[in-house]
């Protein structure tokens, strides 16, 4: 299926992802050197002692002219070399690893879920066109598809952690329960305990929107020409319905899948601030909360990597789904 | 010419009308919207009958005595404050007024300024398709959609203070155009190929001629649709970015007023605070989603129902 | 014995505002067993509807009202004689569907899924209907491929990579792959040029042969349906005008619309007349006028023509038509 010209469109598609990075990082050392105030207030810790940010300053060039301290600032970035965190006194790059995993776990749990669950559903509604499954279906997913994510995880909070008691508030370990050093198979318990309400929180809010694409993707294949053949050559029902309508119909869903990326990294980050999941969101948010800029840069930057990360996957799923596909 | 665009807006409505009055969704969608559009109205004559304690951003009722279940101001609603009122004593039904007045005005600002940009863009894109300016503008498609913005606006918020809401605008409108140019390119490619728009060649009109006046007819039903689904998206933003706290502080939006009760802890003492603002959320971009969706259904031959 | 045997068959589009589309207006046929029946006419005039009844594959909007579909070989569903198609339940018309009628769709319609390959595709059908192994499938798709002349390892291309002729090609392999008794050529070669044309009508008639296949033809063109088939049905607005065997028509044809017809095919291959064409514009199948639904365009009309419609009778063996110059 791997065609020669497959290695050149992804080499295309990574270079277009470097570039929207370099985009990026260029939005954000322009939007801190442009903004009214002292540059230099925002990298520089205030606890530091004047000796130490002169030091800095010399490591960043502050005292150069702008395009030179670009320069310095690029070379920081491709060396990972984003400086120290006001608040944890550690290199950026080593929190930001540190959080990867959290965050990663939650966002392609919870992206792989609604894309099965969205998909499913949406087959079902499209196969069963105005039937009591796809009005119950509809009016369920219309209201999760517009409600506010946070607002939506406030109130699973409320309901099932703070009324019934059934999971944790918030975070992602119990420390009383880690420092008892527990097996191997409590501590993945006790994560997917605290997983749970997150996953749920971000599945439900996006499963909507690809069941509502899947479903009139679907409608629209139902009509086309080799969906009636395989109807006049007598498959089963359900074999029209998996192998015929809903594999072609799946193929637009994956393209419209790309646009909501940025959408779902948003997200993602209201979702671990509500649960106070310990990942690279949450950070961005507290750290640009507390003023913790080079921290809030690193975060920006890795959630900018996830985006541009995922959108090449996604269209190296499509192309082994579609056959027709040429890249040039 | 722009008389022709009314003239082109009155003749699908006329003719879509009909459609759309026997389209139950979309029915639904304007009751909706009508409500809210009444309470967003409605919003400053509330505060003129009840007085300034009743002002959503400022004011608040002194009368009040500290709630002992909530340890403030907070209380549930009441005769006197028919939703509750906040932790400092402000009146909860008038800021879901505000708030619906400030979800209008971002949604469709950003909507409109979007979806025109987009629509500019795609057809320019799509009718010199395979041209420097088409790649140019595709690939700066493309970047964009790599750029997760709520992070950005969380980050230029920061940056800058705090951000007011013609800076969010204005960002948010630099953030959504891409998806109407997306749509309106590819159909402009196609409608690009079709044989009246050779005739029209043929007869020596202008390249600006035939864009605006064969080209664009033609996609204003889908950049409207487009539109619609813009401005669910710009308000559940807003709410976003307000509830993490980088809105604007001086307009009291739903997001905000959700914030607010998450900071200072009164998620799990007053419900009555947060449910208003996440539903007036939800039934807003509701109804210009079902407004949206049968517009598409009238629109789209091949979604449109037997029958 | 007939093979398939249609008896005052109507079916009517519902459309967006009420309105009723009669693309099947009382229509009696039948297919003879082993024989072909081509069924001519101008576009619009229902022939693929028909094809569509009778493998019941019509969308939502059409609505059947009246009549009966008899299908000979009941023993394919395990009953006796011949079977009502119009009564069989979803289930039981599965059965029917490629074991008892196959069809060949247009090749310039999108018929073959995009995402699967073309060999993959024919021997899941061989495979559903048949019961057979991969190996059996596999060796059947080879005889196939020879006798439809595709080269048996492009079966593992995909669609897309496929060229007009051998698309056509595939389908037709599809349909013959169950060995059904009975087989429906909707415009098989109307997508084509000439010299493929004349290479796959050729190719269907010695496959019919060989299979001992009935089949219904189905095209615009005269030449195509009357080469392939021994009855001939010529439809106008839903209703057949007249039937013959395939000698008379040309000989002897008795409706004023199959001798237009005629006419204008034989003016393109005479070079010293002119072209000729059928004056007037084709009926509205939505609001039909009263009377003989060709009595606007007909030479010949006369005052009864325009208030009563003729009734569709045979006026020696095996030749029908209806007008009133013959009653």
């Amino acid at each position: 299926m791997i065609h020669v010209g497959f290695t050149k469109y992804i080499t295309r598609r990574i270079l277009e992802g470097i570039i929207s990075l370099f985009v990026v990082i260029t939005i954000i050392f322009f939007l801190f050197r442009v903004m009214p105030g002292d540059p230099v207030s925002m990298i520089l810790d205030p606890k530091m002692t004047p000796e130490m940010k002169e030091m800095i300053r010399n490591s960043y060039g502050l005292n150069e002219p702008i395009f030179v301290q670009y320069g310095i600032y690029l070379k920081n970035i491709i060396t990972l070399n984003m400086g120290n965190s006001f608040h944890y006194s550690k290199p950026v790059f080593e929190i930001i690893m540190e959080k990867l995993p959290n965050t990663l776990l939650l966002f392609t749990s919870a992206s792989i879920l609604a894309s099965v669950l969205g998909i499913f559903l949406g087959r079902i509604i499209a196969w069963k066109r105005n039937s009591n499954t796809e009005y119950i279906l509809s009016v369920v997913g219309l209201f999760f598809y517009n409600m506010p994510l946070f607002w939506l995880g406030l109130i699973l909070i409320y309901i099932f952690s703070f009324s019934l008691g059934l999971f944790p508030i918030g975070g992602m370990i119990d420390y009383q329960l880690w420092s008892f050093n527990p097996s191997i198979i409590e501590k993945i318990l006790d994560i997917l305990h605290h997983l749970f309400l997150p996953l749920i929180t971000l599945t439900v809010s996006s499963f909507c929107g690809m069941m509502f694409l899947m479903r009139t993707s679907m409608v629209e294949t139902l009509k086309e020409d080799y969906v009636i053949a395989a109807k006049a050559r007598g498959l089963p029902d359900k074999v029209i319905r998996n192998k015929y309508a809903a594999r072609n119909a799946e193929l637009p869903v994956i393209t419209a899948l790309i646009l909501g990326i940025s959408g779902s990294i948003g997200g993602g980050v209201l979702t671990e601030t509500v649960f106070s999941w310990p990942g690279i969101g949450y950070e961005l948010f507290r750290s640009t909360m507390e003023r913790d800029y080079p921290l809030a840069q690193g975060c920006f930057f890795m959630l900018s990597l996830i985006t541009i990360v995922s959108v090449i996957v996604i269209d190296v799923v499509y192309s082994y789904l579609d056959p027709r596909i040429s890249y040039d | 010419m722009i008389k022709d665009y009314i003239n082109e807006i009155k003749e699908i409505f006329n003719e879509n009308w009909p459609r759309f009055r026997s389209n139950k969704i979309g029915m639904i969608g304007l009751v909706i919207l009508i409500i809210f559009l009444f309470f967003a109205m409605f919003g400053p004559i509330y505060v003129k009958i009840m007085g300034p304690e009743y002002l959503p951003v400022n004011g608040m009722d002194l009368s009040l005595e500290i709630n002992p279940n909530t340890n403030s101001y907070a209380w549930p609603p009441s005769l006197k404050h028919i939703m509750g009122t906040d932790a400092k004593g402000s009146d909860i039904f008038s800021q879901f007024l505000n708030g619906s007045k400030l979800g209008f005005i971002i949604g469709i600002s950003i909507a409109i300024g979007a979806t025109v940009l987009g629509t500019t863009f795609g057809l320019i894109s799509g009718y010199w398709g395979g041209t420097l300016i088409d790649s140019c503008i595709m690939r700066i498609v493309d970047i964009m959609i790599c750029i997760p913005f709520l992070p950005l606006l969380i980050i230029i918020s920061a940056v800058s203070g705090s951000m007011n809401l013609i800076t969010f605008i204005i960002i948010m409108i630099m953030f959504s155009w891409t998806g109407v140019c997306r749509v309106v390119r590819s159909q402009t490619l196609s409608l690009r190929t079709r044989l009246y728009i050779d005739s029209a060649k043929a007869t020596g009109a202008s390249n600006c001629r035939i864009l605006f006046k064969h080209i664009a007819p033609n996609v204003i039903p889908l950049s409207f649709y487009e539109m619609t689904m813009i401005v669910g998206a710009a308000i559940l933003t807003e709410a976003g970015l307000s509830f993490l706290g980088f809105g604007d502080p001086t307009q009291m939006s739903w997001g905000m007023m959700i914030n607010y009760c998450r900071a200072q802890s009164h998620v799990f003492k007053s419900l009555w605070w947060i449910l208003p603002s996440g539903l007036g959320i939800t039934f807003l971009s509701m109804a210009f989603y079902l407004i949206g969706r049968s517009f598409d259904e009238i629109v789209n031959p091949r979604l449109r129902k037997r029958k | 014995m007939n093979a398939l045997e249609i008896n005052n068959l109507i079916m009517y589009y519902e459309l967006f505002g009420g309105n009723k589309l009669m693309a099947i207006n009382n229509i009696s046929f039948s297919v003879e067993e082993s024989k072909t029946t081509g069924i001519v006419g101008e576009s619009g005039c229902g022939k693929s509807s028909i094809a569509s009844t009778i493998l019941k594959i019509l969308p939502d909007n059409a609505k059947i009202i009246n009549g009966n579909i008899y299908f000979k070989y009941g023993e394919i569903i395990k009953r006796s004689g011949k079977v009502d198609l119009l009564t069989l339940d979803k289930k039981t018309m599965q059965d029917i569907r490629w074991k008892g009628i196959s069809m060949i769709f247009q090749g310039a319609m999108n018929v073959l899924n995009p995402v699967y390959r073309v060999g993959d595709q024919i021997i899941e059908i061989m495979r559903y209907k048949d019961n057979i192994s991969k190996e059996e499938a596999n060796e059947k798709l080879e005889d196939l491929c020879r006798i439809v002349n595709i080269d048996s390892s492009r079966m593992k291309d995909y669609p897309h990579q496929f060229s007009g002729g051998m698309k056509q090609k595939a389908i037709i392999a599809m349909a013959l792959s169950t060995n059904p008794k009975l087989i429906i050529a909707d415009e098989p070669t109307t997508a084509l040029d000439l010299i493929s044309q004349y290479n796959i009508l050729e190719q269907i008639k010695k496959i019919q042969k060989k299979l001992n296949m009935s089949m219904i033809f189905i095209s615009h063109n005269l030449f195509t349906v009357s080469n392939i088939s021994d009855q001939v049905v010529v439809m106008y607005a839903g209703k057949i005008m007249e039937s013959c065997e395939k000698k008379k028509l040309f000989e002897n044809s008795l409706h004023p619309y199959s001798i237009a017809l005629i006419k204008s095919c034989l003016s393109i291959n005479d070079k010293k007349n002119k072209l000729y064409g059928i004056p007037g514009e084709p009926p509205n199948l939505v609001f039909p006028s009263s009377g003989c639904a060709f009595y606007p365009r007909c030479p010949y009309a006369k005052e009864i023509c325009k208030k009563i419609e003729p009734e569709y009778k045979e006026i020696e063996k095996k030749h029908f038509v209806a007008c009133w110059r013959y009653i």
